[in-house]
This record gives C-alpha cells, structure tokens and sequence, in this order.
C-alpha cells in the first residue's frame, strides 16, 4: 500500500483512539451552534441561508485548529519519535503530507457533523443550497490552510503550547491581512504596491468570496498555494531541525 | 557547516515568502474573472440578456470607469474599503462583458485625481464625488459610457448595496448607447403621477418612481386625455393609467391604436387609493364619496374581456398585515396583497425574476363569452379568494370586518393579463379617415386591474446615501411595471437580466404558524362578535318589551344579560391572548428546540457513543 495512505490511516485512526478528538469535536459543535444561534441570531433573522452560520467560522477555526495543529510535530519531537517516524520507509513529504491529510480530514469530520443546520435551513424555507455547498468548501479550505499554518510551526517548536500560541498569531495575522490593524503596520514601511499585496493575503476576504456562493479559481488556488507553501516550509523545518 | 546549513534554509523560506507573496498576487490578476458560480439563479455570470446585448453590438462603444484608487488607499474607513473591494467587483464585471463583446466595447479605468483634468471630466460627465478622502476629497466610482454618434450616458455612482442590480444597471447603460434611438412611450394618466404643483398642499409633487423610471429608460410623451384624438405614430408603447371617464374620440385613439398593431398596457382600478377625485378642502365628505374607479367598458367589450368597475378581489392567502393606526397590531387586509415567487408566472418574461409584488384594492379580468382572444394571467389570486363590491372596501374601517365576512368562492381571479386576439373596433360607426374596424394582424395588449400597484408606497421607499437619493426597493413593482413597458417595446434581453434583485428567503415555516394562528384568532374573533350582536338583539328585545318610565332604567333580565354578556367578552378576551401567547409559543418552542438538535443534540450522541464505545470495550478486555 502507498505509505502515505498508510500513514494517513494510522494517524486518523490514533485521532479516536484518545477521548482529546471527541472533545474537540463536542466543542466544535457547542460553539458552531451557539455562535450561529446567539451571536447569528439565525431563527431571529428569518431568512433561509446560512450566513450566521459562517460567519464564525474563521473565529472558531483561529482557537480550535491551532488546538489540532500543535501536537502534530511537536510531540513527536519532544517524545523523540520524529526521528522513528523517519526512519520508516516513507520520505519527509510523504509523512508531512500524510499527517495533514489526517488533521484536515478529522476537521472535515467535524465540520460534516454540522449537518443538522443544514437540515434545519431546509426545513425552515428554500434556501440556496448552492451557497451553501459552497460556503462549507471555503470554510474547509480555510480550515486548511489554518492546520498547514500550524503545522509548520508545531514543528518549529518541542512546545505544544508555544506552537499553540504561534500559530494562533500567524493565523491572526492571515485573518486580519487586509484591516487597517495590520496595514497600518506595513503601510509605515512598505510601498503601497506590497501594502495592497498584503490585503490580497487575507483569509477572510477570500472566505467571504466563496461563501457567497462562487468559486473563483483565483481564491481556490488562493487557499491551496497558503496550504502547499505552508507544508514545504514544513518539511524544511523538519530538515532542519532533524540535526538538533 | 551547521551554520551554513540553516543560513541556506532560512533563505530558501525567506525565498518561499516571497515568492508565495507574488504568487498570489499573480493568481489575483491571472485568474480574474474564471470562476464557478454555483448560486441557484446564477447571481455572478452574465446572464444570457447581457451575452445578446453584447453580442449584437455593431457600432464601436467606449466605457470608462472612473475610480479614485490613489486618493482611497491610505484610508483606514471601512466604507471606502468596501467600496474598493466593490471596485474590483465592478471592474471584473466590466472586463467579463469586454471579453465578450467582440472588440465592439472598449473599456479604461481611470483615477481621478484630486484638482487633475480626469476630475474635472467626470464631473462634467454627471459622475457624482463622494467627500469620502481623507481630508474630504471628492471619491468617484462612477462610469461614463460613449458609442460612436457621441450619445453619452453615464452611472453616477456605484452604491455597494445595490449590488445585484450591478449587471443590470451596466446592461442597461450599454443597450441604451446601442440603440441610438430609444424607444417612444405615449403616457396617459388619471392620476397625479408625473409630479409637478398641488393645488391641495400648495407644494411641488414628487414624480412617481415608476414614472421616474419611466422616463430614464424611454423616450416619454405625456398626452392629455382632453384633447385626445389620434395617438402619433411615432409611439411606440402606449401606456394608460386610471382612465376615467374619457370622452369618445380619446377612447377612439387608444381603439384605433390597438389595431394599427400598437402595444398597450392600461391600468384600471376599482377602486384607486391615490385618486383623489372630488377633493375639497372645504368639503372632505367629497373626496370620500367620489368614485375612486376606472374603467373602458366600450374597448374591453370590443377586445372580449369582461371587467367590473365596482368589485374588488379578497384573498384570505395572500392578504399583508398592515397597522391600522400608530401603535395598533397590525391585522391581515384581505384586499392589500402580496404574491411571492411561487405565486407569479415563472414563464413570462415580465414576471419570471420577480420575488415580491404587493397589489391593493384590486379589480379582475375574465374572458367574455364567446370572445376570440386568448387570456393568459400574470398576476391570479389564490383559489381562497372572493369578490365584493368596491364601497365595501372603501368604508370598511378595519380590515378583519372583511376578513370576518369572508367566504371563499373557490376561484381564481386574473388580476393582470396578457390579452391576445385579432381585435376589433370598438366604434364600427366612425367613418374618419384611415377608419379601422378591424386589426389586420393579431395584436397583444397587457391588462392590470389595479393602479395602486403603481404607487411608491407599495415598493419603494426613497434613501439617502450620502446625499444621494437613492431607491430603496422592497417589492418588485417597478421592475414589474419596467418589464412590461420593455417587453411591449420589443426589448427582452434587458428584462431576462432584471429583478435578480431580492434574494429574501423567508422562513415558510413560520410564518405558516403564523397563518394557522391568525386563523385560530380570527375564528374567536368572529366568536366575539356574533356574541356580542347576539346580546344587543337580545337586549334590545328586552328594551321593546318595556313601558316608557322604565325605557332608562336597566331591568333586572337585562341587567343579567350585560352581565352575561361582559363575563363571556372577558373569557373570550382571555382565549384571544391565548390565541396570540400561544402563537409566541409555538415559534419559540420551534426555536428552542432547533436550538437544542443543533447546539446540543450531536455532541450529545456523541458523547453517549463513545461512553457506550468505551464501555464495550471494557467489559471485553474483563472478558
């Protein structure tokens, strides 16, 4: 068998093994829920789609992926099972690609689980499912490019905690390209050419895109570039820490 | 070694920085424009009214499109932030239509700068500055359209709220600069609709925004119904509203222009609200007892369609909550109606985007019999309709007294139409010259049995922003009125992009509780009232059967009676609360428990399933 896929199958399989995914999970769910409900004021607004509903997204996913990101790398590093997990006929990428696709696919889960809203929408009115197909394309690509953020840099670090908060910052920062908070930084030392490259850089502006119900090839390969960079810095990470 | 060995990765990341920066910065222009739209009336692609309009372009067209870029991107202003995200999305929309123009659409953008010749040129082209800049310079997001024979037209400003009239409105602009001649439309109106001095308030009226509209889109030849006697040839469309009493030789021309294979659209009413006939301001009995209706009883004989000047259509499923009065809760008004997407005709051209169209006071039409023309409706009432007489309507002083004597009649009546057949006069005793008896080919006409329709009141209310006065549209009657006049005018590729407008989605479902328990209270209502007429004859049986000393004095039976009468008005006083507590309830408790199945309900299997999971696997490792 191919050992990415092996791989793959081992680490989802060890998401379940521990009560920690279930919790996640349960959280999720909690919170989505309660944010669309509270915060969205969804039965209040009367209307038949699933914009309170996302609108959170980027806000859960700042805490909780982080939260899934940082033991990917870091406890392996700590427990000194990174270089076993080397040693094993698979190369860096494999493992790199392997342990991502295994995070995001336990996020996907979670995401999926969501479900009953959608049901709820429908029962409700006649919403557009169409926006909605979509809006949960966006949010897992977002999802996406959040884990490989904290991927990278859980394995910059043996802390769980110190990737945790890392990669918190680093995901702030993606969220909030594009908002006078971080412009303003750049716009003291930057021409404006890279002041406008940096707002381009925003997950939200590119999130807000998609959930409105069109997928534009420039914000899928938006997504997918953030992830792919994210996961070779990654495994050059790895590289160079492997000799520490 | 080790240190050479990190400086190289930290380049090669400083390196992958840069080059995932341009990388997406390339893809932002590369990639503009390809996209998939998966929204279910395909909100973001040019729909196939703008592909037809583009594609039969012959004569060269120049847009520009003006935005201030320099002087907005420094600013930290949410607003102007959002109108720069709006920029791109108006300018990928313009380069999308350029693609696909052929070459016959050239488009440039341009920033005028603040004191630059480019300012003064947008001004000049009627684009309108926004004092949005930093130290309040003027902001431009407008564009200027030119064709060849310089005809110019331009969009002021492009308001980010409106959003999906976007294709629309830049559609429109180019048809309008394609077509070099716009089309001509004759307007005769009963009602105050083209603004100009009130005599009553002694002020300036405001022109209707359907007229507003009207007059943005077509050539528009207001005629006087007093000296009506030929309708020019040059008219392309003839719209009539509120004709009243009209004399022959203006009822003649409307005939006459029918069967040369004119296209009409004609509004009659009942009952019109914003007639004001007979108003006096000494006398204000008059304006009320006036006649409110329209009507041409010789012409719709002639084309073979019945049409009462005196009934009103009632229709319980489609009646709108109004307030009566400031404060009042609002009650259903069986004669002020809103139709919703599933209501209208989705495979004409004239209502198939609408979403929302609120009518009131409504008449109906109806095939003569006999009559060789073909009906088909664009506006029918539910089958929980009923027709009463237009006075009934007129001095009802709160609705549910309709609604309380309502009994449906189990049809449908047409209260808009399209009416096609070979017509025929409707004067076969004229002789004039040129005299038609009858159409040489068939002929199309569009029949509204309502002018309230028309009203601002019933779709638009008008915004500032920022200065600006903007229409602010919450049903579809304009587009509806648009769409007609367009569609008569021989243009429908524009009218296949329009009313994408209002995307709402209600919840049905509560607001079909809401229906149930209106009717629940509307039953205990009517409950009340039969008690209460009960009680009156009853006293007054009591009153007749007594000597005059005693006609002031309450007997001991009729006191009783009161008594009796009060206590039930309390208990069913009670049950109405009831009624309305209950409705409260029943929609909190469906969202309560939407709220539980998904705040809680998963998590909560979950939960119980890995308790279970772990459990089993426990007891088969005691095993």
């Amino acid at each position: 068998m191919n050992p990415t896929l092996t791989l793959f199958k081992r680490e989802l399989g060890s998401y379940f093994a521990t009560p920690v995914a279930y919790v996640f999970i349960v959280i999720f769910l909690l919170l989505s829920g309660s944010f669309t409900f509270y915060l969205g004021g969804f039965y209040e607004r009367g209307q038949a789609d699933l914009e309170p509903f996302f609108r959170y997204h980027p806000w859960l996913y700042l805490f909780l992926v982080p939260a899934v990101a940082m033991r990917l790398w870091a406890d392996e590093r700590k427990s000194g099972t990174i270089e076993l997990l080397l040693t094993l006929p698979v190369t860096m990428w494999q493992a790199v690609l392997a342990k991502f696709l295994a995070a995001w696919s336990f996020i996907g889960i979670a995401l999926l689980l969501t479900f009953p809203i959608w049901i709820t929408v429908n029962y409700l009115g006649d919403p557009d499912n169409g926006v909605i197909f979509t809006g949960y394309i966006g949010s897992l690509l977002m999802a996406g490019a959040f884990l490989a953020i904290g991927a990278c840099l859980s394995a910059a670090t043996r802390s769980q905690v110190i990737a945790f908060i890392l990669s918190v910052v680093v995901c702030f920062l993606f969220l909030l390209a594009g908002f006078p908070l971080v412009l303003d930084v750049f716009r003291a030392v930057a021409p404006q050419g890279v002041v406008d490259a940096i707002a381009g850089l925003s997950f939200l502006t590119h999130f807000n895109d998609i959930s409105q119900g069109v997928i534009a090839l420039r914000d899928l390969f938006y997504f997918l570039l953030t992830i792919g960079f994210w996961l070779y810095a990654n495994a050059i990470v790895i590289d160079l820490k492997k000799a520490d | 070694m080790s240190f050479n060995r990190k400086t190289l990765t930290h380049s090669t990341l400083g390196l992958l920085a840069v080059l995932f920066v341009a990388l997406v910065l390339l893809s932002n222009t590369l990639f503009r424009g390809t996209r998939l739209d998966l929204t279910e009336n395909s909100l973001y692609t040019l729909s196939e009214g703008t592909r037809n309009i583009l594609g039969k372009l012959d004569e060269p067209i120049h847009l520009s499109l003006y935005f201030s870029d320099k002087a907005t991107a420094e600013s930290n202003r949410p607003d102007v932030r959002s109108l720069r995200l709006y920029f791109e999305r108006v300018r990928e929309l313009l380069e999308e239509m350029e693609s696909r123009a052929g070459g016959k659409l050239r488009l440039s953008v341009i920033d005028p700068l603040p004191y630059s010749e480019a300012e003064d040129r947008a001004s000049a082209a009627g684009l309108q500055g926004i004092p949005l800049g930093p130290s309040g310079e003027k902001i431009f997001l407008g564009l200027v359209g030119v064709n060849s024979t310089d005809g110019r037209t331009a969009i002021p400003f492009f308001d980010p709220g409106k959003e999906s009239f976007l294709e629309y409105d830049i559609a429109k602009l180019i048809h309008g600069l394609a077509v070099v001649k716009k089309p001509t439309v004759g307007f005769l109106a009963g009602l105050a609709m083209t603004g100009g001095f009130d005599p009553l308030t002694r002020g300036m009226r405001e022109p209707w925004a359907v007229y507003r509209q009207l007059t943005q889109m077509f050539e528009v030849k207001p005629l006087q119904a007093a000296n009506l006697k030929a309708i020019d040839s040059e008219v392309d469309v003839l719209v009539v509203v509120h004709p009243k009493q009209l004399d022959e030789d203006a009822q003649y021309a409307i005939d006459q222009f029918v069967l040369r294979g004119g296209h009409l659209l004609l509004f009659v009413d009942p009952h019109g609200e914003l007639d004001n006939s007979g108003a006096d301001p000494g006398n204000p009995m008059a304006a009320i007892m006036a006649s409110k209706a329209s009507d041409l009883p010789a012409l719709f004989k002639a084309w073979g369609v019945e049409y009462s000047a005196d009934q009103v259509v009632l229709d319980r499923a489609h009646a709108l909550s109004v307030s009566t009065s400031p404060g009042a809760a609002p009650t259903r008004h069986p004669a002020m109606l809103r139709f919703t997407r599933p209501d209208l005709k989705r495979d004409d051209v004239i209502t198939a985007n609408l979403d929302t169209l609120h009518v009131a006071t409504a008449g109906f039409f109806k095939l003569a019999k006999d009559s060789p023309a073909r009906l088909t409706p664009l506006i029918e009432s539910s089958d929980q309709a009923m027709t009463v007489a237009a006075e009934q309507v007129k001095f009802a002083n709160n609705p549910s007294s309709l609604l309380a004597a309502f009994k449906a009649s189990g049809e449908r009546y047409c209260m808009a139409c399209r009416l096609e057949g070979k017509f025929k006069t409707a004067f076969p005793d004229r002789n004039d010259p040129e005299h038609l008896a009858e159409a040489k080919e068939p002929g199309e006409i569009l029949l509204v049995a309502d002018t309230d329709i028309l009203s601002d009141r019933m779709w638009v209310r008008t915004q500032n922003f920022f200065g600006q006065k903007l229409l602010n549209a919450f049903a579809d009657n304009g587009d509806f009125f648009a769409n007609a006049v367009d569609n008569l005018a021989g243009s429908s590729d524009l009218i296949s992009i329009r009313g994408r407008g209002i995307s709402s989605r209600p919840f049905t479902k509560v607001e079909e509780l809401k229906q149930a328990a209106d009717n629940r209270f509307r039953f205990k209502e009517q409950e009340l009232q039969r008690e209460l007429a009960d009680t009156e004859r009853k006293l007054a049986e009591l009153q007749s059967g007594k000597s005059n000393d005693e006609k002031f004095v309450l007997s001991p039976e009729q006191q009783k009676e009161l008594e009796n009468f009060f206590k039930r008005k309390l208990e069913i006083r009670k049950e109405l609360r009831e009624v309305r507590r209950r409705l409260d309830a029943d929609i909190d408790t469906l969202g309560a428990r939407l709220k539980f199945i998904n705040i809680g309900l998963v998590p909560l299997l979950l939960t119980l399933g890995t308790l279970a999971f772990l459990g089993w696997k426990a007891k088969q490792r005691l095993v």
